[in-house]
């Protein structure tokens, strides 16, 4: 992609939204408007304000009220289907816009949920290093003869791996625990690859 | 890139606001040779910025689909890249 395309490119997405999000307003107004207009509650009013005095009958105003009811009536159907038309349009955009930002490479394509896995996976490989290391040391009183062996939870509770490290004698210790902390918190917000 | 959901969606909302314009001399709630009635200017102004609106977005995107399509083929007919 150059660099001249971009402006292009962004605007179709910038008014796809931008028409989205002003048809989801124009349905909340739709939805308000016969309370906030009072012809919802002016439906059984006397005259039109269009029509000439002479013409506020009875009869009249009884058309006038199923009028309005009906005015009330398409402006909330239609403001309903407006706003579930919006509102898929404009998810419909957001996802057209992030996957063109993903091939174009402008968002990595990581999610939380995947770098939570990883953190867990790695988690997980420490613990069985350190559940290893201790079966591999000599236990106290082995089993004897034909007894099942228990295999007991070695740690019962969980290991806390030290996410920054003790700073150790030595000239750079601050900067390495910055860097551990650094790393955990990109960790933490999905952003692991990038890092 | 831009898929048709989104594309359908804009003409969605162009057609719901066409329908506003109508829909007081449709379902008849302005009455004929009357001065337009509050229901009836609120439907046909919110209507007529629906449908403009949605109308130049659908144009534009529909353009930068266009320009997306002559760039891909501009970069197939290259010749470093048509030979293979």
């Amino acid at each position: 992609m150059g660099v001249g395309r971009i402006p292009g490119s962004v605007r179709q997405y910038v008014s796809g939204l931008c028409a989205a999000t002003l048809g989801l307003c124009a349905a909340a107004w739709l939805t308000l408007a016969p309370v906030a207009f009072g012809y919802r509650s002016a439906r059984t009013g006397s005259a039109l304000p269009g029509l000439t005095p002479h013409s506020s009958a009875l009869h009249s105003s009884a058309l006038h009220s199923s009028a309005l009811h009906r005015a009330v009536l398409a402006d909330w159907a239609t403001g309903a289907a407006l706003g579930v038309v919006s509102l898929a349009t404009l998810v419909a955009w957001v996802v057209a816009w992030r996957r063109r930002l993903r091939a174009d490479g402008v968002v990595v394509p990581s999610s939380r949920r995947h770098a939570r896995r990883e953190a867990r996976a790695r988690r997980r490989q420490d613990r069985d290093g350190v559940r290893a290391a201790d079966v591999a040391e000599p236990a106290a009183g082995p089993p004897a003869g034909d007894e099942p062996v228990h295999e007991e939870p070695v740690h019962a509770e969980p290991v806390y791996v030290e996410a920054v490290p003790q700073p150790r004698p030595g000239g750079l210790a601050a900067m390495e625990s910055v860097l551990a902390g650094a790393e955990l918190l990109m960790v933490a917000c999905g952003e692991e690859e990038t890092w | 890139m831009v898929n048709r959901g989104a594309l359908a969606g804009l003409a969605a909302i162009f057609a719901i606001g066409a329908w506003l314009v109508a829909a007081p001399f449709v379902l008849r709630y302005q009455p004929a040779g009357a001065r337009w009635t509050d229901a009836t200017r609120l439907d046909v102004t919110v209507g007529a910025a629906l449908a403009v609106v949605a109308a130049a977005a659908f144009l534009t995107a529909l353009a930068g689909r266009i320009g997306d399509l002559y760039a891909q083929a501009g970069m197939r007919n290259e010749p470093g890249t048509a030979a293979e």
